[in-house]
């Protein structure tokens, strides 16, 4: 009984806390820039990249896009991120890139705070042309510090059937403000 | 129905007599048989020279599949009788007089009348058949003999046989010289065979079966039931590369052609490999047990070498040797994944299927008479022989066998065994025979990965972790994102544990443990079940990876490849499926 009203008791000093950060970040910078997102630049071949798709406010969402690659069975990836910058905003959510019933593909995801995980595998170990650009998952993250910070794109696996492995290529990128960042 | 694909399954019935343990046995140095399948009623007569093993007023022979017509030793009659601790198995033959230890004596016995196939270690069964079409005789077996063999030893002997057979018959036997046919004009026709290589293992086919020969590669010929004869092709086939195989990598056998013949169903064994010559139970043409032709035939071919040209005093020598040659075999036939899968599934096979969970160790006495005894020698002794092999290199460990095989038949033995490895490798493999032969069970093994990255390198620590008494090198596989690989192992000590850190030049995305499973052994992710990959987290990869084992279950038959592997069978129900997969969904998805 007594935790409840602690907690009601806390909940509109937190509020407070917040519109009082908002407000020292307004007036310390006047004039807000908007978030963006700086690409690295496109590799060739079988590759992987993201691509940023829309702002609003502080929430980005990216797509994770493929070109190239061939047919595959599966695919595995993880965008690192630096949690004390940037969170993941929701759920990470894969295309259905390999097939959209359960029957013919199953698709994995997890969000750690620094390391978004997306994984795919056709059920009946055939395989998939992903010539593309074809999607692969789409994911928001909220930016709650100081940009620029890097996005990057790591242990990119490709698998045909059989499980031979796809050497591929990434890029990743950088949050940042737009209009000339110091 | 037995599935056992066996050099002789008289080696079981060996060791349940009372006399192996004490008598000092009598020695076989020369056999001479003759044998008339055209007669009514059929005879066999047999002049058999021998050195005995101690004092003795009688000998104690192997009872023939048809009725002693008279005995004489070293020319005098003498009287018989059924044995009185073995009645249907052994059959006394008086000595003239009382004779010392090391006599060298000449036994010579005359059998005459209907041939009495019934097996009496198998009941139900045929030991062997004779019709109008054909006779097959397997390797002797007590009760059913139709040549002597030591009943208490492996004991090998020089000889021949003699057969006469109907003149439209074709005629296989023994190993070695050149067969010799006459006609004799009767309808008949005179076989000679004359075996100078040392032999305890004698079988005879002479029948109107269709006969295939193969194309290319060594000289095999297949005698078959037309139903069958497609099959019978491709076994030949088979036998034939194999055969080129074993002579390159062994030695040469004594034999410039092998035969291939189908038995009855009604026959106890589903093979049967004698120098040269095999026997293959008719079932394993028909369609449900067409896993089963090639890994026989590569095994019953294997019994030349192991269990013919060379033998020791217990069966590990023979069918795990056989067994272990014919994965090898089926590795250079196909790939090494071939040669991997038979591994798996022997390792499985008796990690997991052991009747009633008993276990004892390959080399202890009691394993004749423990219900694990096909799971330890066949399945735990040729993957130990893989062990081996791993610890002491692929070509020093062949150089080894092949000092086996020429110290010739019945020198084998754990010593032996164990001193041309080291003489081959420098490795000494005392340890590992005390802990993979001499002692039951497997290493369960549970392993914790932790990666580390900075900007400048990934590091990878592993801790390994079992409860049971084995010491050993794992090889440790790392794959990378582009697919390159890296070779690594992992030591396990005498305490049980394990730890290595390696630096790396990226993330190693899947980490695999022993991947041509060159031991009997059982590997866990520690951190996460589902961490099958074990780089420290679940993700795709570990998706991929059992859904690559999607279908893979635990057999219920023996020498059914399930393509089954524990590590991917996270809820541990005996089949790789959708729920498997479910479970590495809900482990990513909880973090
Ligand atoms: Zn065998």
């Amino acid at each position: 009984m007594s935790q409840r009203r602690y907690e009601r008791t806390r909940l509109p000093s937190r509020v407070t806390v917040i519109v009082l950060l908002v407000l020292g970040a307004v007036s310390g910078c006047g004039e807000q820039k908007a978030l963006s997102f700086n690409a690295d630049a496109q590799p060739s071949g079988p590759r992987l990249w993201l691509q940023h798709a829309d702002t609003h406010d502080t929430r980005l969402t990216f797509e994770v896009w493929a070109a190239e690659v061939g047919a595959v069975l599966g695919y595995s990836f993880h965008v690192r991120l630096d949690d004390g910058v940037v969170t993941a905003a929701g759920e990470v959510t894969p295309a259905a890139a390999l097939g959209s019933s359960s029957e013919a593909a199953l698709y994995l995801q997890s969000a750690r705070a620094d390391d978004l995980a997306v994984g795919g595998v056709r059920r009946d170990l055939g395989e998939t042309a992903l010539d593309g650009p074809v999607l692969l998952a789409t994911f928001p993250l909220d930016v709650t510090g100081e940009v620029p910070t890097p996005l990057r794109v790591e242990r990119v696996v490709f698998r045909r059937a059989g499980g031979a492995f796809v050497a591929t290529s990434a890029a990743g990128g950088t949050i940042v403000r737009k209009g000339g960042e110091s | 129905m037995k599935y056992t694909f066996c050099r002789a399954l008289a080696i079981t019935a060996i060791v349940s007599f009372p006399g192996w343990a004490t008598a000092q046995v009598d020695d076989f140095i020369e056999q001479h048989v003759w044998i008339d399948l055209a007669a009514t009623p059929m005879q066999i007569e047999i002049e058999l020279t021998l050195d005995l093993g101690e004092t003795a007023s009688a000998i104690h022979l192997a009872t023939l599949a048809l009725p002693l017509a008279s005995v004489d030793v070293d020319g005098t009659p003498v009287g018989w009788s059924d044995s009185f601790s073995d009645p249907g198995y052994i059959t006394d033959i008086a000595l003239p007089s009382q004779l010392p230890a090391g006599t060298q004596t000449k036994v010579h016995m005359v059998a005459r009348g209907e041939l009495d196939c019934a097996s009496l270690f198998y009941p139900g069964y045929q030991w062997c058949v004779h019709d109008s079409h054909q006779t097959i005789l397997p390797m002797t077996s007590a009760g059913e003999a139709w040549y002597l063999s030591s009943v208490f030893a492996f004991d090998q002997f020089v000889g021949s046989l003699t057969v006469v057979a109907p003149a439209s018959q074709d005629v296989v036997s023994v190993q070695g010289t050149e067969e010799e046919r006459s006609d004799n004009g009767d309808g008949t026709a005179t076989w000679v065979f004359s075996f100078d290589y040392p032999t305890d293992g004698v079988g005879l086919y002479a029948g109107d079966m269709e006969a295939v020969t193969s194309e290319t590669g060594f000289p095999v010929t297949g005698y078959v039931p037309s139903a069958h004869v497609t099959k019978m092709e491709h076994a030949v086939a088979i036998a034939a590369e194999v055969l080129d195989y074993y002579n390159e990598l062994y030695t040469p056998m004594p034999a410039d052609h092998a035969y291939l013949v189908t038995t009855p169903n009604s026959l106890p064994f589903g093979g049967m490999g004698l120098l040269g010559t095999i026997f293959l139970n008719e079932y394993v043409f028909w369609d449900e047990y067409a896993y089963i032709v090639e890994q026989g035939v590569a095994h019953e071919f294997g019994h030349t070498w192991w269990g013919h040209m060379s033998s020791g005093n217990h069966p590990f020598f023979t069918e795990a040797f056989a067994e272990y040659s014919a994965w090898r075999a089926m590795g250079h036939l196909y790939d090494d994944a071939m040669r991997t899968s038979g591994s798996r599934m022997n390792a499985v096979w008796y990690m997991y299927r052991r009747t009633g969970n008993a276990d004892v160790a390959v080399l202890d006495p009691k394993v004749f008479n423990s219900p694990a005894y096909g799971f330890v020698i066949y399945h735990k002794g040729s993957t130990v022989l893989r062990t081996f092999e791993e610890a002491a290199g692929e070509a020093p460990f062949t150089a080894a066998l092949r000092a086996l095989v020429q110290s010739g038949p019945g020198h084998t033995d754990i010593d032996k065994f164990v001193s041309e490895i080291a003489a081959s490798s420098g490795y000494d493999a005392s340890a590992d025979v005390e802990q993979w032969l001499l002692q039951p069970g497997f290493p369960h093994l549970e392993v914790r990965p932790a990666v580390a990255t900075s900007a400048t390198e990934t590091t990878l620590a592993l801790f390994a972790l079992t409860d049971d008494p084995f010491a050993f090198n794992l090889p440790v596989r790392l794959t990378f994102a582009d697919g390159t690989t890296r070779n690594e192992s992992l030591t396990v000590g005498e305490d049980g544990s394990g730890h290595v850190v390696w630096g790396l030049e990226g993330y190693p995305v899947l980490v695999e443990f022993d991947p041509r499973w060159t031991m009997v052994r059982e590997i866990t992710p520690g951190a996460d079940r589902a961490d099958v990959s074990f780089d420290g987290v679940v993700d795709g990869v570990d998706l991929i990876e059992v859904a690559l084992r999607q279908g893979s279950f635990l057999p219920d038959e023996r020498r059914v490849d399930g393509g089954y592997d524990p590590l991917y069978d996270l809820n541990g129900d005996g089949a790789v499926d959708g729920d498997d997969l479910n479970l590495v969904l809900a482990a990513a998805a909880s973090h």
